[in-house]
């Protein structure tokens, strides 16, 4: 055993509070750079790769430029839909329902135009509406009548499709409105609508997670609900608001969707949302027992997730890989964000098993 | 049996229990408990299920008892919530000390106080100033402790301990409420949990700490108060009292 060795053996020695040392410095690094900061990196870093790989496989230069708003673009819906996952899964909950949350507005929002004289202006107050009194009944039950969220918005989910059909007899209703559809498919200064109102809510959800008290309270709640209770924290409201949270944005969601599709379908486009946004939201960084996360690593697992898509749908690939594709990248995401600490629990390991075996370690006959 | 001497029993208690009874289905948790609470270190001692827990819960709004009251300074207090214990001055730590572990050692000591800035009415969480004034807080504990950005989970159970007193001291609370605050700590912990406790009482703050080691309670407190089976049994002054009185006040043998 070289010097170098029995210096290593001498840094893992546990300091007085009983941590070992390398550990201490790789938790400290981490938390010094923070290890969010480190996940966003990766992602860039990932989207970055993703770009360049599309662009030599498809011979195309102009993947990149042309493509980067189309990315984003295709991404809107999506990315409004896992801003208000990532908030629920920061507070510790999952809400299932966002998708057919969504679906249930472009129902409701196509009923009223449609009923009341054509009015788009109604239809879209009360599509937000019913997004978020939708939202509201998923947070009561879970936060007041004490039902896990998982089971909760398992039902709801169920539930707020079936009304959706209710609502349109099954069919899809034909919304017609200059004004939707020039938000939905329309551009401002070749910017997409959509990308801008995705852009806008991004910021603002990041700002209030990062910045603001209610934001820092949900990442208590999420970190330890009977602390947060024992300080103080309103925890019940939280758990409300966040459920309310994610109701509006599947319900602004939706109306993007009647928008760029013109039509309202009650469970097309919609249904199907909440797991790819849970998918996005988890390979942001973001874990499903609270109190971790950032708004930034969803919206950039969203922009790496239709990156992908786009991308494999550019050069040629069939659809079915895409999601073999998908599954793959999230379990390399979630396997790689746990990796400082399964090299600090190994160090650890290894370093007792050294200590402890007997050629290496002398025999004390006097007690430590 | 000796109760506290006379020039502090003339004057209001800082906190007081009246005939405080809190029945669990047939088990009568507390029954009819009067304790009087002044500035100092104030043991509580006796078996498992003597209700110290429950009178430690009731007087930190967790549990509201089924008859009696809670007085602080001499008036009537209904402590309907931890919230509402809170603004009355009193700080409880818990047996599990209640730390979000996915928060910074700040993050922790501000939990439900954060300090903020108004920036055109919206409330932004001040992190710096959390970690500056968290800082110099561990500093005056006197405990070895990382920088006050390290999240809590990297931390040992001694120093867990430190940041939930640290916690209760930063807010000038009046009465701090300690169950068994050293259960889980190894010696040399427990020896620096107990000298910020004792330091604490020492700067005039009320502490009421639950404790299950006799010796080192009859030690470090300055008034005794001895339960079992729900009610209060004896209230002692440690200085006249020795071990073997104690005891038998716990087992009931000299009742
Ligand atoms: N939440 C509860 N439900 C039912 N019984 C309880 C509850 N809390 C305490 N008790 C009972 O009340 C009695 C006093 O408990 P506790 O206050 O925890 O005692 P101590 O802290 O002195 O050990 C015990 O008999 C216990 O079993
Ligand atoms: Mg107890």
């Amino acid at each position: 055993m070289g010097v170098d060795d029995q210096t290593k053996i001498e840094g893992e020695r546990p300091t007085e509070d009983g941590q070992p040392l390398a550990a201490a410095r790789i938790s400290e690094y981490v938390s010094r750079i923070g290890r969010d900061t480190i996940v966003a990196l990766a992602l860039v870093g990932a989207l970055g790769m993703l770009l360049a790989i599309f662009g030599i496989a498809s011979n195309g230069r102009e993947f990149i430029g042309a493509n980067i708003i189309q990315i984003v673009d295709s991404g809107t819906i999506l990315g409004v839909v896992a801003i208000g996952e990532v908030i629920v899964m920061i507070s510790g909950e999952l809400d299932i329902s966002v998708g057919s949350n969504a679906g249930l507005v472009t129902a409701v929002t196509a009923e009223v135009v449609l009923h009341l004289n054509g009015s788009v202006a109604l239809g879209i107050v009360a599509g937000l509406a019913a997004g978020v009194l939708t939202g509201a009944v998923n947070g009561f039950v879970v936060a007041y009548l004490r039902i896990s969220s998982v089971i909760a918005t398992l039902a709801t989910f169920s539930a707020f499709s079936g009304i959706a059909l209710l609502l349109t007899n099954g069919n899809p209703v034909g919304v017609t409105s200059n004004f939707l559809a020039s938000v939905g498919t329309g551009t401002i200064a070749s910017i997409p609508w959509l990308v801008i109102i995705l852009i806008v809510i991004a910021l603002v959800a990041v700002f209030g997670m990062r910045f603001t008290l209610p934001g820092h309270n949900v990442y208590a709640v999420g970190g330890s609900a009977e602390a947060a209770r024992l300080a103080g924290i309103r925890v019940q409201r939280y758990v409300l608001g966040v459920f309310a949270l994610s109701g509006f944005c599947a319900a602004i969601a939706g109306i993007m969707l009647v928008g760029q599709t013109g039509t309202a379908q009650p469970t097309e486009g919609s249904v199907g949302l909440e797991l790819t946004a849970i998918t996005a939201v988890l390979l942001g960084g973001t874990g499903l027992t609270g109190g971790t996360g950032t708004v930034l690593g969803a919206f950039l697992g969203v922009m790496v997730l239709s990156t992908l898509d786009d991308g494999l749908l550019l050069i040629g690939v069939p659809s079915f890989w895409q999601q073999v594709a998908t599954g793959a990248l999230l379990l390399i995401g979630v396997i790689l964000q746990d990796v400082g600490g399964h090299r600090a629990r190994w160090r650890t390991l290894h370093a007792a098993r050294r200590r402890a075996h007997p050629t290496d370690v002398p025999f004390e006959v006097e007690g430590r | 049996m000796t109760v506290n001497d006379t020039q502090t029993t003339t004057s209001v208690p800082r906190l007081a229990a009246r005939r405080l009874s809190k029945l669990y289905g047939h088990v009568a948790a507390l029954d009819d408990v009067s304790i009087d609470f002044r500035p100092g270190l104030n043991g509580i001692i006796g078996d498992n299920g003597a209700g110290k827990s429950t009178l430690l819960k009731i007087l930190s709004g967790v549990e509201l008892p089924d008859e009696g009251a809670v007085f602080v300074d001499g008036r009537p207090t209904l402590l309907v919530s931890t919230r509402a214990a809170r603004a009355a001055g009193i700080e409880s730590l818990y047996q599990d000390l209640a730390l979000v572990d996915t928060m910074s050692i700040a993050d922790n000591i501000f939990l439900g106080r954060e300090r903020i800035r108004r920036v055109l009415g919206v409330p932004i969480v001040d992190r710096r100033r959390m970690r500056n004034e968290a800082d110099a807080a561990l500093r005056e504990v006197r405990i070895r402790m990382p920088s006050a950005r390290v999240g809590v989970r990297q931390l040992s159970g001694g120093q867990r301990q430190a940041v939930a007193i640290t916690r209760a001291m930063l807010f000038g609370a009046r009465v701090v409420l300690l169950d068994e605050p050293t259960a889980a700590l190894g010696p040399r912990e427990t020896a620096a949990a107990l000298r910020i406790v004792r330091d604490m009482a020492d700067r005039g703050e009320t502490v009421v700490m639950v404790g299950h080691n006799l010796p080192q309670m009859l030690e470090l407190a300055d008034a005794l108060i001895v339960m079992r089976a729900g009610r209060v049994v004896a209230s002692v002054d440690p200085a006249h009292t020795t071990l073997r009185d104690l005891t038998d006040f716990m087992v009931g043998s000299n009742a």
